[in-house]
């Protein structure tokens, strides 16, 4: 066995760029999936059954094929159907950064609506009445009671949900965005030898899941909620 | 102050309640007794309509009390639940402004005067800045009591208020009762405590399959039951 990573030393800067470029995608797709899903939320709780019933298939169906065909889906699918998805002027590689932006927020809305709905569902009944029973209406037993008890255990989960995201994400290499995965291909492909990219590729996205599993179990006690 | 009339209710198939019929008066302290699964708690959940009825009426102040505004019969109709229900990310003072500054419209340093009031009453003045898992089982009903108070209600409903506490904490709670009822506050109180019943109530219901077998005074019906099955319930859980 003959690992050599000073081979990897003129790349340096490509796997920091991938690296950014993976917390880039990560946050933008997640804090654009905390709105989508917040809307969907919205859909499924809806008295409206076409909204309801619609907003259940969408969870349904994106939690239910796999993530690799969304991808496709919307890089190869949209433009044959007349929807190309632009490249922005000046920006070389935009276009994949937006496909990648689009679906995997796409598909973290759905994981994201389901962690709205069960936030929302595991607040103890006994709650809602006690505040209904003091004259509340609905939406004030909403916004002064239910939401603000979700809200504790709604965040760590979201939370959760962007460090799954983090590592998930290396699937829209696949589309040519450059992430993190996709440098340790084309570190690959210049250097002739693939294990000690992949190496420190997987180094890296351990490191930056650690830091936020760290930071993710001290927000759990801060916003812990006592029953 | 409150009529109760045929009242009926079913969930799904099951009929809980098989024609209730009973009168309320104003600074009355109504005990209602009987075995679990006679449909006392449903019955007084239907008093406030946390839970809906299909036939009879509930008259409020002579009025159907499916014709008041609901929020506005609640606010007039507080209850008091078996495991308290403290609004948990609230601290104690909050659980007790909250719904007399949306509902009633008070300001805050008025709601938080008359919240002092109530829990120096409750003889619970030091907890005014704890959230409700820093209290003692006993400490929760007390502020939820408080809770219930602060909305000035007319009518005070208890539902198993210490059913849920370890025994020797029951009797502040009941205490806090006994006070209120001293106080010539209205209250329904579904409990299990005979002794309560006894020595507080003006008026004890009895309550099995559905149906009131029997309400009476006290005395009357711990020691004169008229009903079989009153005797065959009072044999069971007297000492």
């Amino acid at each position: 066995m003959n690992l050599d990573f000073t081979i990897l030393l003129p790349y340096t800067n490509m796997f920091l760029k991938g690296l950014l470029m993976t917390i880039f995608l990560s946050l933008a797709s997640v804090l654009i999936g905390i709105i989508i899903g917040f809307l969907i939320t919205l859909g499924r709780m809806s008295k409206n059954k076409i909204l309801s019933i619609s907003a259940k298939f969408y969870t349904d169906f994106i939690r239910g094929t796999p993530i690799l065909v969304q991808v496709f889906l919307f890089y190869f699918g949209l433009p044959q159907i007349g929807i190309p998805i632009p490249e922005i002027p000046g920006l070389p590689g935009s276009r994949e950064v937006i496909t990648g932006i689009v679906a995997i927020s796409l598909n973290s809305s759905a994981y994201i609506s389901e962690i709205y709905r069960s936030g929302l569902q595991s607040i103890d009944k006994g709650q809602i009445e006690a505040a209904r029973s003091l004259g509340l209406s609905s939406s004030q037993t909403m916004r002064f009671v239910t939401v603000p008890q979700a809200v504790r255990r709604i965040l760590p989960a979201l939370f959760n949900e962007f460090i799954v995201v983090t590592k998930e994400s290396s699937i829209v290499s696949i589309v040519g965005l450059r992430d993190l995965m996709y440098v340790s291909s084309l570190v690959k492909a210049a250097t002739y030898s693939a294990f000690e990219s992949l190496i420190v590729i997987a180094v890296i996205y351990f490191a930056l899941t650690s830091v936020l599993t760290k930071i993710l179990s001290v927000m759990e006690r801060k916003l812990s909620v006592h029953d | 102050m409150i009529k109760v009339e045929n009242l009926h209710k079913k969930f799904k198939k099951l009929e809980v309640l098989k024609g209730i019929s009973t009168v309320i008066d104003k600074q009355e302290i109504v005990v209602v007794i009987g075995p679990s699964g006679s449909g006392k708690s449903t019955f007084l959940r239907c008093l406030n309509l946390l839970e809906d009825y299909q036939e009879g009426t509930i008259l409020y102040n002579d009025t159907d009390i499916k014709k008041i505004e609901i929020n506005k019969l609640r606010a007039d109709i507080g209850m008091v639940f078996q495991n308290f229900n403290l609004f948990d990310h609230l601290k104690v003072i909050d659980n007790l402004i909250l719904a007399p500054m949306q509902v009633r419209g008070l300001n805050k340093e008025t709601a938080i005067a008359n919240a002092k009031v109530l829990l120096e009453k409750v003889g619970l003045s030091d907890k005014i800045d704890v959230y409700p898992h820093q209290l003692s089982g006993g400490q929760k009903q007390r502020v939820a009591i408080a809770r219930a108070l602060a909305m000035e209600p007319k009518l005070l409903l208890f539902d198993e208020p210490t059913s849920a506490l370890d025994p020797e904490m029951v009797k502040e709670v009941l205490e806090v009762m006994k006070n209120l009822a001293n106080d010539g506050m209205t209250m329904v109180v579904v409990t299990h405590e005979m002794k309560f019943a006894k020595d507080v109530a003006d008026k004890v219901i009895f309550m099995a399959d559905g149906y009131i077998v029997e309400e009476d005074t006290p005395e009357n019906l711990f020691d004169a039951p008229k009903h079989e099955r009153t005797k065959a319930f009072l044999n069971m859980v007297m000492d």
